[in-house]
């Protein structure tokens, strides 16, 4: 009986093969009456769960003068509450054997605990707690603001590459607010004050304004009866969603610089993209297009331009679309000569891989892509995080589940036109970073 | 000012006495009734008492000469086979030939058998099979996942990189290249240049000091025949761990690795490394560099796997800098006064030494107090010891995280692996809360006076020269 499957498998043309890969995510979402999200993710192997609790505010929603508070409160948040003071919150999920932490992006801040399911209530209490009742401490606040700048000092200041990317993000955004850092500028930090992120929380920091999920071994009825218990008496509060400028059509911009201990050229070119808030329709194609630009080694940037030109000695493509304001599509290269040849064969590359794209080839790219699919069941804590942002940032679970069959729907033409536009129209900015002292190579 | 007769006086003072007296005793009740309430909520879980089925079984299979540890697990059509080669980490490169080892982990996909480099990676692609190496200064190891219905395909890919890599050219030329450059890079991180030079300084003459990576001219000397010599003289049955997890019977398991590894020799080239006697009396090394922050690092002697004080100094490690922001280190170094945004401690443990290591960076303005901090805080471990309350809050960590190991296969699979390279037992997995909770207050006092002793190597790189 299993041969003659296997047999039909093998006969059988693609078709029966995607059918075949139709995975069950195990999801399901629902809301409780103070608009609070929850997204439960069945995953049986072990008795673990990892709980996430998603805030849809980034440092993108900060006001002028005030960038890094998203980010600070973000540490304040392990201070302590009217009732759970004194940083008791850590101690007490150490010894509950949880890995906990936190981080901001533009567009959420998230906070998150990976621990054994007996936990879980706890952890639960613990969130629940301090959604509204953070204690803003004075001496502790100037503590954590000091460790914010030792933070960036550390992340960003001690390593050129990053310098470079703040550049290009700057030049590249203009005003919109993804052009500055998550981590503020170094001005901002010292001025902020205790009073700042009191009001960002009491804005932000609702149930109407988040999105818990929990991922493991629990069921959607457990998890309703008890996100009810721990969550369902939380007030929601008056947010409203930020607008972002838009971007100028057809921006093009340029940075070349040198920066002191960088010993290897750089090559990064950003272009502003669709996302699931601005034309969702064509995330799609855009996956499709960097999973065939760049998915692995023998896809033609790396192949043309690394393998058989080698006018560089890496290359990469990314897309990333999951986004509140707009997506972005990044290439970034080690040249290895000349830049300017560089260049010209990136835009040759670019344009001989997309005549080359045939229907048959775009299939194997589609297989590819969907083959990975599969590994989003395996660890809990994968899921959690992907369910997480895609909800914050306002899409649904559909995002997931339809996923598979949206990629087989994309067509050969629209991902030659998502590629069209993105080079041709897109907002972008290049950036060249050189070296210190100049190779002769 | 006020008019307030004295017997209000008098009755205010007292008042104020009772008040405080109250407030004592509240913030203690409420203190023990707020952690009562938190504990209270794990004990009356509805989800408490669950447990983890997977059993760790034991596979001996004829044509391999060699046992393997196999762990079903079945929720998901997966699987993970992880495997290690013993005595066969970059630490073995021989002189001249620096680099080889961490190349062939890099290369050793480019190209094996039938299969040309490109065909390898687009089968490996299509049907999701993941497979990578990598090295440490010990061992060789790897790692294959796949969904079940695609195990055909990667037992043969994985056979065919195993017996037969061809270190395709073009692909070996541009490998070297590109870890030439990576050498540079090296460079650019504070961190990193620190890491390098502090080995030196540890390990002296011993294979240990040495770059993983090699150096350029090492590099450009390799050829790819070293490359194959180092994969059939090395890659053997002898010095072979392997771990298998996901969705097969013990059966299919051992017909899985016996398809992968029963081709491979017998024996691997004997190859030993020299003893290593580390000199723990040599002054600070400092280097001087233009850096936003400065880096300091310290490394003293530590304890193997297996030695009967692993548990106590593993726990003592863990109070004093390897448990993140609550670990005393952080505690006062960076939770009390923001000197940096991170401290921490460690042991590293390698076959010919183990090491207790720790570090933190600040910025320049900070680096004398939060260096004379870090000194006081190690030296009243030495001295003063731990509490029964931090040993306590350490064991329930160690074991209520126990179950957070099992998340994915391939970390499982990995589990499994390092079971046996540390001859932990095949019931590890059910006696290891067991070691944790035997540990005492007088074993891990008496390894923190041994280990946290004032014989400690340090390195630091950052700006220096100003200010002086």
């Amino acid at each position: 009986m299993l041969k003659f499957f296997a047999l039909l498998i093998a006969l059988s043309g693609a078709l029966l093969f995607y059918e075949a890969k139709a995975l069950d995510f195990a999801m399901e979402d629902f809301y409780l009456d103070n608009g609070l999200q929850v997204i439960v993710v069945e995953n049986h192997k072990a008795p673990i769960v990892k709980q996430m609790l998603f805030y849809k505010v980034g440092a993108a929603d900060e006001k002028a003068g005030q960038k890094g508070i998203a980010h600070l409160l973000e540490h304040m948040m392990f201070r302590g509450t009217d009732k759970v003071k004194n940083q008791i919150l850590n101690k007490v999920l150490e010894e509950n054997g949880a890995e906990s932490n936190a981080f901001t992006s533009q567009d959420v801040t998230a906070y998150h605990q990976f621990l054994d399911i007996s936990r879980l209530e706890l952890a639960m209490f613990l969130e629940a707690d301090r959604m509204r009742g953070l204690a803003f401490d004075d001496e502790a606040f100037v503590t954590e603001r000091d460790i914010v700048f030792q933070e960036r000092k550390q992340v960003i200041e001690n390593n050129p590459a990053a310098k470079f990317f703040e550049s290009l993000n700057k030049t590249l955004w203009q005003d919109h607010p993804y052009g500055s850092p998550i981590t503020g500028l170094d001005s901002d930090i010292k001025g902020l004050s205790v009073g700042d992120a009191k009001e960002f929380y009491n804005k932000y920091y609702a149930p109407n304004n988040a999105v818990l999920v929990l991922a493991g071994d629990i069921d959607v009825k457990t998890a309703k009866e008890l996100a009810e218990k721990y969550y369902g008496d939380i007030k929601p509060s008056d947010v409203k969603n930020a607008d972002y400028p838009k971007i100028t059509e057809n921006f093009r911009g340029r940075i070349e610089m040198s920066l002191p201990d960088v010993k290897l050229m750089r090559f990064v070119k950003i272009f502003v993209a669709p996302s699931l808030n601005h034309d969702a329709d064509k995330v799609y194609a855009l996956d499709l297009l960097s999973q065939y630009l760049s998915g692995d080694e023998n896809a033609p940037l790396y192949q043309d331009m690394v393998v058989e030109d080698k006018v560089a000695l890496n290359i990469d493509a990314s897309y990333s679309g999951v986004a509140k304001s707009y997506g972005s599509f990044v290439i970034s290269a080690v040249p290895t000569g000349d830049v300017r040849k560089f260049e010209s064969e990136l835009e040759k590359t670019w344009y001989k891989a997309l005549k080359k794209l045939t229907e048959e080839k775009l299939a194997q790219v589609k297989k590819k892509l969907l083959a990975d699919m599969i590994y989003l069941k395996d660890n809990p804590k994968t899921l959690a995080q992907i369910t997480g942002r895609v909800a914050a940032v306002g899409g649904s679970l559909e995002y997931i589940d339809l996923y598979a069959e949206k990629i087989n729907g994309v067509t050969l033409d629209e991902v030659k036109q998502v590629a069209e536009e993105l080079w041709q129209k897109a907002p972008q900015v290049t950036g060249i970073l050189y070296p210190e002292e100049a190779e002769n190579e | 000012m006020s008019k307030r007769p004295a017997y209000l006086k008098t009755k205010s003072s007292s008042y104020w006495v009772i008040c405080a007296l109250l407030a004592a005793i509240a913030w203690v009740v409420y203190g023990i009734g707020n952690e009562f309430e938190l504990q209270y909520l794990v004990e009356n879980s509805v989800l408490k008492n669950r447990n983890f089925q997977g059993k760790t079984e034991e596979i001996f299979v004829p044509s391999l000469k060699t046992k393997a540890y196999f762990m079903e697990e079945n929720t998901n059509p997966l699987v993970a086979v992880s495997f290690l080669f013993d005595e066969a980490g970059t630490a073995y490169d021989e002189k001249g030939k620096e680099g080889l080892v961490a190349l062939t982990a890099a290369t050793i996909k480019d190209g094996a058998g039938e299969y040309s480099a490109k065909d390898l990676k687009e089968q490996m692609a299509i049907n999701g099979i993941k497979i990578a190496f990598s090295a440490n200064k010990d061992w060789f190891a790897g790692t294959l996942v796949t969904p079940k219905e695609n195990l055909p395909q990667a037992v043969d890919i994985l056979k065919n990189i195993l017996l037969r890599p061809n270190f395709e050219n073009d692909y070996f030329k541009l490998a070297k290249a590109q870890t030439i450059k990576a050498l540079k890079t090296e460079k650019e991180n504070p961190q990193k240049e620190l890491q390098l030079e502090f080995n030196k300084k540890i390990y002296q003459d011993h294979p240990y000091a040495n770059n993983p990576l090699g150096s350029e001219e090492t590099v450009t000397a390799l050829k790819r025949q070293d490359l194959k010599d180092f994969v059939k003289n090395n890659l053997a049955k002898e010095n072979l761990y392997l771990g298998i997890a996901g969705d097969l019977t013990k059966e299919e398991a051992a017909h899985l690795i016996a398809d992968i590894f029963s081709e491979l020799p017998d024996k691997k080239q004997a190859k030993k490394l020299p003893p290593l006697h580390i000199n723990w009396q040599q002054d600070p090394l400092q280097i001087n560099r233009k850096s936003g922050q400065t880096v300091v690092n310290f490394a003293g002697m530590g304890t193997c796997r297996k030695c009967e004080d692993f548990y106590p100094l593993y726990i003592a490690n863990y109070i004093f800098g390897g448990s993140g922001l609550n670990s005393k280190i952080n505690m006062s170094l960076r939770e009390k006064e923001g000197l940096t945004y991170g401290a921490y401690s460690g042991l590293v443990i390698n076959d010919k030494s183990n090491l207790l290591a720790a570090g933190f960076s600040t910025t320049p303005d900070n680096y004398s107090k939060a260096l004379d901090m870090f000194y006081e805080e190690w030296q009243k471990i030495a001295k003063d010891g731990f509490s029964e309350e931090e040993l306590e809050a350490a064991k329930n960590y160690l074991t209520s995280s126990y179950n957070l190991r099992f998340a994915s296969i391939e970390g499982i699979a990995d589990m499994l692996v390092m079971m046996q390279k540390y001859d932990l037992g095949l019931d590890f997995l059910q006696k290891r809360n067991g070691y944790v909770d035997a540990v005492t207050i007088q074993q891990v006092n008496d390894a923190a006076a041994k280990y946290f002793t004032k014989e400690i190597l340090r390195a630091e790189i950052g700006n220096f020269e100003e200010g002086k």
